[in-house]
C-alpha cells in the first residue's frame, strides 16, 4: 500500500461540504437554533484536518451532519463522493464521538467484537483485531472489565479502538483528547500521525488548540457556524515578519557580536532567552522516567506501539 | 484505496443481525430489571400452583393450574418484552448509543431485525423455561392422583384431544336462497332496506339451524377426517355441545345423543339431561365408534329431543355447535406447541414495542405501546357491541334525539371501530391457553397459523412501520 | 422550557396538590362516615393482600373488572373450574365490598351448583359458595353483619329449603359432617375443651364453641345436623355485630329459621340406611315466642305476619301432639296479640278451625308433614291411654290422608320433597313416643336433645361414645 502524499490534490476530495446550513428547530417546527450556517470545506485524502472554535461553535454537528446522525438543513455534504448515508460509505469510516457512548455491560473485548460484527467481519479477523487493538490502547489487562465501570479515559480508549475496527480510510475524531491524560493524549496524536503516513483521511474537531497544532495539516476555525478562517497549520501561525534563530549555547562575545549585526541590519535589538521544554515534554519525560523505575500506573496499561494492521505490518494484508 | 474485509452479501447481513441480536440478549440479561422479573416469573411458575384452588375436582384443579401458571408465566413475560422492547431503541437514543450505531455500516432494518430477535431468544429461554416447569408441575400434580383419577385427568385435560368438527352450516347460502326466492316472487317487503331483510331472514335461517324443539332431531356430519387416531382401547371419545339457550323457563331438556355412521347411525347412545346451556361433555365408550374414526370413516351425530312433557327446546350454539374430541397428539408436544405460539405472541409484543421505541422515547413509548395492546384487545368488544343488530337498532333509535355534534362523534366510532377490528382481528384470534388446559389438541396447523400471522406478519408491517421511521429520524439531535 | 412556563407550571402543580389535599381529608371523613366498615385499616388482611392492595392502588379496582369479566364469560359458556379461583381474586382485590362477597358466594352456591347434573359436583358448589365467605370473607369483614347474614342465607335457603333439586342430598351431607364432627346432634360443651381435634376442625368452620354454646342455651335445643340451625348461628353472629336495619334482618333469619326447626327440627338419622326423616321440635316454643317477642319489641308490627303465622302453626301442633297446656298458652298469645274472628270463639273452636283447615292439606309441605305426624302421634296417646279402637281409627285416617296427598303430588315434586312415606310417618310416632311417654328412662331433651335409640324394627345408629 503506498501513501498518497497529503498534498496531492487532483485526487477527488474525502469530504466536500458546500453551503452547508443546519437549523435545530423545537417541538414546534420553529427555528430555535442555526448551529451551521453556509459553510463550505474539503478535506483532501492523507491529510488530518481539523475543525477548531469554540464551544457551540457547529464543529460536533458538522462532523454528525458528515456522518449522517443529523440531516442537513441546507446545502450538500459527500463523503468519498456520496452521500453521507450511504452504506458503503460507512464502511470506510471510523467515528470516535464526543462522549464515548459504549454499552456498559459489556466487556472491551465485546464491544470490540460487536462493532466488529457491525462491519461484518469475519470471527477470526474481528478476534485478531481486538486483540492488536487492545493492546494498542493498553487496555489487553482489562479486557475482561465490565466498561461501565471505566474511567473516563479508559472509556476513551475503547472508543478509539472500535473507531479503527476496520480499518477506516476517514477517521473521524470528535475532541479525541477530552479527558485523556497528557500520555494519552500524547499517544493519540502519535497515532494520528501514524495513521496518517499510511494515507489515512483524519478529521477531528478540538478546542484544545495544542492538539490541533502539533498535528494537523489544515485547519478551519469556525464561530456562531461560519469559517472565520482556515489553511495550513504553519501558513496560518507562521509570523512572517519575525525570524528564531536557535543555537548551542554561545560565549557572551560572541552573543553581542550577533545582537550587534543583527540590531545593525534590522534596525531593532533582537530578544533573546534561553528556550524551555514545553510542559508536555516535561511530563511524558518524568512518566517515562518514572515508568523505567517502577511498574505501571493503574487503570492504563502501557500502550504497544500501533496495531500492527493499522500499520501494515500485518502479512498478507493491504492491497 | 480500498480497505473492505467485511463479509458482503447474506453472509455480512447474518453477521450484522447477530451481533444486534447477541447485543439485545445480553443487554435484556445483564439488565437488573429483567433479572428481577425474570425472577418472578420463575416464582410464578413454581410457587403459583401451590395457591391455586380448582373447582374442588382432579380435572378443575389440573385445568387451573396450567391455564394460571402458564399464562401468569405469559403474562409477566409479556410485560418483559414489551418493557424490553420499548427500551430498546429508545435507551440507545436516550444514552446515544445510537449515534455509534448509526455511523456503522447496518440498515435500520438490521438494527430492527436483530433487536426483534434478541428479545425473542430471551422470550425463548424464559418460555421453555416456563413450559418445562409447567409440564413438571402437571406431572407432579397427576402423580398425587389416585390411580382413576390419574388415568381420567391423562384422558380429558393432560392430552392433547383433536377437535373434529361437522361442515358449517350453510347460513349465507340459506340467506341467499330465500332473499333470491322473494325477490323472484315479489314478495319483498315494501320500504324496508336490503339489508335488514337479510338480517331477519338470517335470524330465520340460523333458528332453522341451530333450535331443536321437542320431539324433533338435528343431525350432523362430520367429514372423514385422517387425521383423528385410533383411541386405544379402553379411551373414551368426548362429545362436546354447546347450547345458548334451553327453552323457555327453568325447565331442563332431556334427550337422546347417538353417534353413529352413515350406515349404522347408533354406534353409541347416551341419554344426555340437560340443565342450562353452555358447554356439556358426553363420554362415549370406544369400541366400534373409535374403530370407525380410526378407519377415517365419517361420523354422523344425531340429537333426538326428547318429547314436550318431558323436554324443552334447546338452542345450539351457531358457530360451534357440536363437536368430537378424539386423541390427537401427547401432552408433552402439546405444552411444546403451546409455547410456541405464546412466543409468536411474543414476537408481536415485541414488535408493537420496538415500534413505539423506534418513534417515542422510552416512558412514552411503554405508555403507547400497552396502550395499543390494551385498546387492541378490547377493540372486540365494542366491535362485537355495535354489530349486535338489535343493539345497532337501539343505537339508531337513539340518534335521532341525539345532537348532531354527538351523532357524527358516534359515526365516526361506528366506522372506525369496526375498521380496526378487521385489523386487529386475526392477531386476536390466537389464544392457545383456554385449548391447552382443555386437553384440546394445539396443533401444528394452529401454530403455523399464529407463527405466520403473530410471528411474521403483524411484526413485518410494524417493522416496515419502525424502519420508515428510523430513516427519517435523525438520532443526534440535541436534548 | 423556559422560567416563566416552568414557574406557571408549577404554579399549577402546587395549586393541585393543595386542592387534592383539602378534598382527601374531606373524602376520607365522607368515606368513613357513609361506610363504616370501609374506613377502618384492614389489620386482619393476610400479607399478600396488603401488599397488592397497596401495589395496585387504584388500580385493583379494574383488575377486579377484569377478573370480573372473564369469570362472567367463562360462566356464559359453561365453564365452571376456574370460578373458585376468580372469585378468591376478585374478593381479596375488594376486600372491603360486602357485596362482592356475597355475590360471588351467591353464584357458586346458586348458579354454577345447578349446572352439574350430578348432586355431588353440586354440594362442592354449595360448599365453595360456603367457604369463600366462611374462611376468607369472614377473615377480612369480621365485622360485617351482612356477611353472616349471607352465610346463614345459604344454610336456610340453599341448603334447607326444597328450591333445589337435590336439597335432600345437601341436608344429608351436612348432617353426616356435622355428626361425624360433634358424634351426634351437637358437641359435648363441656368435653370440648379436652378434644383439641374437634376444636381444630370446629375452628375451620368458623364454628365457635362459647358462641355455639351461647346460641344453644338462647334458643336451642338445637339440633346442629340441621341447615337451620347453622342459620340461627350465623344470624345470631350477625346480630352481635348489627345495627338497626342489619338487625331486623338477622332477627327475621332467626325466628324464620327457628319457626321452621319447630315444623321439623328433630332429626332422625341414619345414614348407611339413608334414613333421614325430620319431625317437629315442640320444645322450641318458649324459645320462638321469645326470640318474637323480642323482635317485636325492636321492629314492630314487620314482625307481625311472621308472629301471628307462627302462633297458629303452635296452637295447631302443641294441640296435635297432646301438649293442651302450651297449646292454650300459644292460643292466649294469640288471641292477646292479634284478637280476630277466629280466637274470639275460645281455644276449642280455634283448634277446631285449624283443624279443619290442616285436613285441607294444601298448606306448605313441612307442615302438612307436621300436622300427619300429629295424627299418628295422637294414635300412640290414645293407645297408651287405652283406646285402641279410636287409635286404629285415627291412624287409618291419617294414612288414607296421607297416601292421597302424596299420590297427588307430580311426581318430580314428590321426589323432590322426599316426604317420608307413610312407614316412615310412623317410625317418627314411635320414636317420639318412646321418648316423650316414658320421660323416666330418657335424659331430659334440654341436655340431649339426641333422640334414644327406638325400638328393634327401626334402629337409629349409635351413638358413639364421646
Amino acid at each position: 500500500m503506498s501513501a498518497p502524499s497529503a498534498v496531492e490534490s487532483a485526487a477527488p476530495a474525502v469530504v466536500e461540504i458546500r453551503g452547508l446550513t443546519k437549523i435545530f428547530r423545537d417541538f414546534w417546527r420553529r427555528p430555535k437554533v442555526r448551529a451551521v450556517d453556509g459553510l463550505d470545506l474539503e478535506v483532501r485524502p492523507g491529510e488530518i484536518f481539523g475543525l477548531l472554535g469554540p464551544n457551540g461553535s457547529g464543529k460536533t454537528t458538522t462532523l454528525k451532519i458528515m456522518l449522517g446522525l443529523l440531516f442537513p438543513s441546507g446545502g450538500e455534504v459527500r463523503v468519498f463522493g456520496r452521500p453521507p448515508h450511504d452504506i458503503a460509505t460507512k464502511r470506510r469510516i471510523g467515528y470516535l464521538p464526543e462522549e464515548s457512548a459504549l454499552y456498559g455491560y459489556l466487556t472491551p473485548r465485546e464491544t470490540l467484537d460487536f462493532y466488529g460484527r457491525l462491519f461484518a467481519l469475519p470471527a477470526a479477523p474481528r478476534r485478531e483485531r481486538a486483540g492488536q487493538l487492545l493492546r494498542m490502547v493498553g487496555l489487553a489487562h482489562a479486557a475482561e472489565r465490565p466498561v461501565g465501570e471505566f474511567s473516563k479515559g479508559m472509556s476513551r480508549r475503547i472508543g478509539l479502538a472500535q473507531a479503527l475496527i476496520n480499518d477506516p480510510e476517514l477517521v473521524v475524531l470528535d475532541e479525541p483528547t477530552a479527558g485523556l491524560d497528557p500520555i494519552g493524549c500524547r499517544q493519540i496524536k502519535d497515532l494520528m500521525l501514524a495513521l496518517a503516513r499510511r494515507g489515512k483521511t483524519i478529521v477531528l474537531s478540538s478546542h484544545l488548540l495544542a492538539d490541533v497544532e502539533d498535528v494537523c495539516d489544515r485547519i478551519v476555525i469556525l464561530y456562531n457556524g461560519r469559517i472565520r478562517a482556515q489553511g495550513g497549520v504553519t501558513d496560518l501561525l507562521e509570523k512572517k515578519d519575525l525570524t528564531r534563530i536557535t543555537v548551542p549555547a554561545v560565549p557572551a562575545e560572541t552573543l553581542r557580536a550577533v545582537i550587534g549585526m543583527l540590531r545593525e541590519s534590522t534596525g531593532r535589538a533582537p530578544e533573546v532567552e534561553h528556550p524551555t521544554m514545553d510542559l508536555e515534554h516535561f511530563f511524558l519525560q518524568v512518566v517515562e522516567e518514572a515508568h523505567r523505575s517502577s511498574q505501571a500506573p493503574s487503570g492504563v496499561g502501557r500502550a504497544d506501539g500501533t496495531a500492527r494492521y493499522l500499520d501494515g505490518r500485518e502479512a498478507g494484508r493491504g492491497n | 484505496m480500498q480497505t473492505e474485509c467485511g463479509v458482503a452479501g447474506p453472509g455480512g447481513f447474518l453477521i450484522r443481525v447477530g451481533g444486534m441480536a447477541r447485543l439485545t440478549f445480553r443487554s435484556a440479561v445483564r439488565s437488573r430489571l429483567v433479572l428481577t422479573l425474570a425472577l418472578v416469573l420463575l416464582a410464578v411458575v413454581a410457587g403459583l400452583p401451590a395457591t391455586l384452588k380448582g373447582d374442588g375436582t382432579p380435572a378443575g384443579g389440573a385445568r387451573v393450574i396450567l391455564h394460571y401458571t402458564l399464562g401468569l408465566a405469559a403474562l409477566v413475560l409479556g410485560v418483559v418484552t414489551l418493557w424490553t422492547a420499548c427500551g430498546a431503541i429508545a435507551e440507545e437514543v436516550e444514552r446515544k448509543h445510537i449515534q455509534l450505531l448509526v455511523s456503522k455500516p447496518v440498515r435500520p432494518a438490521e438494527i430492527w431485525l436483530g433487536k426483534w430477535l434478541g428479545i425473542l431468544c430471551m422470550d425463548a429461554l424464559f418460555l421453555g423455561a416456563a413450559g418445562l416447569a409447567v409440564y413438571a408441575q402437571a406431572a407432579r400434580y397427576a402423580a398425587a392422583l389416585p390411580p382413576a383419577a390419574r388415568q381420567g385427568l391423562r384422558q380429558e385435560v393432560l392430552a392433547a384431544r383433536r377437535a373434529w368438527r361437522p361442515a358449517a352450516d350453510p347460513v349465507e347460502e340459506t340467506v341467499d336462497a330465500a332473499y333470491r326466492s322473494l325477490a323472484a316472487r315479489r314478495a319483498l317487503p315494501p320500504n324496508v332496506p336490503a339489508r335488514e331483510t337479510r338480517a331477519e331472514l338470517r335470524k330465520q335461517a340460523l333458528a332453522r339451524f341451530t333450535v331443536v324443539p321437542p320431539g324433533t332431531a338435528r343431525v350432523w356430519d362430520l367429514p372423514a377426517s385422517r387425521r383423528v387416531r385410533v383411541p386405544a382401547a379402553g379411551t373414551p371419545l368426548t362429545l362436546r355441545y354447546r347450547l345458548v339457550s334451553t327453552g323457555p323457563g327453568r325447565f331442563a331438556a332431556a334427550g337422546v345423543w347417538r353417534i353413529g355412521t352413515a350406515e349404522n347411525p347408533a354406534l353409541a347412545e347416551e341419554a344426555a339431561r340437560i340443565m342450562r346451556a353452555g358447554t356439556h361433555d358426553l363420554t362415549f365408550p370406544a369400541g366400534a365408534l373409535a374403530r370407525a374414526a380410526g378407519e377415517g370413516r365419517a361420523l354422523r351425530i344425531e340429537f333426538r329431543n326428547g318429547d314436550a312433557e318431558t323436554s324443552a327446546a334447546v338452542v345450539f350454539d351457531p358457530e360451534e355447535p357440536v363437536r368430537i374430541l378424539a386423541p390427537g397428539g401427547s401432552f408433552g408436544g402439546n405444552c411444546a406447541r403451546t409455547v410456541l405460539v405464546l412466543l409468536c405472541v411474543m414476537a408481536l409484543v415485541a414488535a408493537v414495542g420496538l415500534a413505539a421505541s423506534s418513534a417515542l422515547s422510552f416512558p412514552v413509548a411503554t405508555f403507547a405501546a400497552a396502550a395499543a395492546i390494551a385498546a387492541a384487545l378490547m377493540i372486540r368488544y365494542f366491535a362485537a357491541a355495535a354489530a349486535e343488530p338489535e343493539a345497532g337498532h337501539v343505537h339508531r333509535h337513539g340518534h335521532a334525539q341525539a345532537t348532531d355534534g354527538q351523532s357524527a362523534w358516534l359515526r365516526a366510532g361506528e366506522r372506525v371501530i369496526p375498521a380496526l377490528d378487521v385489523l386487529v382481528a386475526p392477531a386476536t384470534r390466537f389464544a392457545p391457553l383456554g385449548r391447552f388446559a382443555d386437553g384440546v389438541l394445539v396443533s401444528w396447523g394452529f401454530l403455523g397459523g399464529a407463527a405466520g400471522v403473530l410471528g411474521v406478519g403483524y411484526p413485518a408491517l410494524l417493522a416496515l412501520l419502525s424502519i420508515g421511521v428510523l430513516r427519517r429520524r435523525e438520532v443526534a439531535l440535541p436534548a | 422550557m423556559n422560567r416563566r412556563a416552568s414557574a406557571v407550571l408549577l404554579g399549577v402543580t402546587v395549586a393541585a396538590f393543595a386542592l387534592a389535599g383539602g378534598l382527601g381529608a374531606r373524602l376520607v371523613s365522607e368515606r368513613s362516615a357513609s361506610a363504616p366498615a370501609g374506613g377502618e385499616p384492614l389489620d386482619s388482611a393476610p400479607p399478600p393482600v396488603v401488599f397488592t392492595t397497596i401495589v395496585l392502588g387504584g388500580f385493583r379496582g379494574v383488575l377486579a373488572d377484569i377478573l370480573w369479566l372473564r369469570a362472567s364469560r367463562l360462566q356464559d359458556q359453561g365453564r365452571y373450574f376456574e370460578l373458585v379461583q376468580l372469585a378468591e381474586w376478585i374478593t381479596a382485590l375488594e376486600p372491603r365490598h360486602t357485596e362482592v362477597w356475597a355475590f360471588h358466594a351467591w353464584n357458586m352456591a346458586y348458579n354454577a351448583s345447578v349446572m352439574m347434573p350430578d348432586p355431588e359436583d353440586r354440594w362442592r358448589w354449595v360448599q365453595n359458595g360456603i367457604d369463600l365467605l366462611r374462611r376468607d370473607g369472614l377473615r377480612y369483614n369480621p365485622g360485617d353483619p351482612l356477611l353472616y347474614r349471607e352465610l346463614g342465607w345459604l344454610f336456610q335457603n340453599k341448603i334447607g329449603t326444597v328450591n333445589d333439586r337435590d336439597n335432600r342430598f345437601y341436608r344429608m351431607r351436612l348432617a353426616r359432617e356435622m355428626d361425624a364432627l360433634f358424634a351426634g346432634a351437637r358437641p359435648d360443651f363441656d368435653a370440648l375443651s379436652s378434644n383439641p381435634d374437634r376444636l381444630r376442625a370446629m375452628r375451620a368452620l368458623q364454628l365457635a364453641p362459647g358462641i355455639m354454646r351461647a346460641v344453644d342455651a338462647r334458643y336451642g335445643p338445637l339440633d346442629w345436623r340441621l341447615p337451620e340451625t347453622h342459620a340461627v348461628y350465623w344470624a345470631a353472629r350477625g346480630l352481635r355485630h348489627a345495627g338497626h336495619a342489619d338487625g331486623l334482618m338477622c332477627e327475621r333469619m332467626i325466628y324464620q329459621s327457628l319457626a321452621a326447626l319447630f315444623l321439623q327440627g328433630r332429626l332422625l338419622f341414619a345414614p348407611e340406611r339413608d334414613v333421614y326423616l325430620t319431625g317437629p321440635e315442640l320444645d322450641l316454643f318458649p324459645r320462638i315466642m321469645g326470640a318474637l317477642d323480642e323482635a317485636r319489641e325492636r321492629h314492630g308490627e314487620t314482625i307481625d305476619a311472621a308472629c301471628r303465622g307462627f302462633l297458629n302453626e303452635a296452637v295447631l301442633l302443641l294441640h296435635l301432639f297432646g301438649r293442651d297446656g302450651q297449646a292454650r298458652a300459644a292460643f292466649a298469645r294469640l288471641r292477646e296479640l292479634y284478637p280476630s274472628d277466629a280466637t274470639a270463639g275460645g281455644y276449642e273452636r280455634c283448634v277446631e278451625t285449624l283443624l279443619a283447615s290442616a285436613s285441607a292439606m294444601d298448606g306448605p309441605a313441612p307442615l302438612v308433614s307436621a300436622v300427619a305426624q300429629g295424627w299418628c302421634y295422637r294414635a300412640r296417646l290414645l293407645q297408651a291411654g287405652g283406646r285402641a279402637d279410636e287409635a286404629a281409627d285415627e291412624l287409618r285416617r291419617a294414612g288414607e290422608k296421607w297416601n292421597a296427598y302424596l299420590a297427588g303430588m307430580p311426581p318430580e315434586r314428590r321426589a323432590r320433597l322426599r316426604l317420608p312415606t307413610y312407614e316412615e310417618l310412623q317410625q317418627l310416632a314411635d320414636d317420639r313416643a318412646r321418648r316423650e311417654l316414658a320421660p323416666a328412662q330418657s335424659p331430659p331433651p334440654r341436655e340431649d336433645g339426641v333422640p334414644p335409640p327406638p325400638a328393634a324394627g327401626n334402629p337409629t345408629p349409635e351413638e358413639p361414645a364421646p
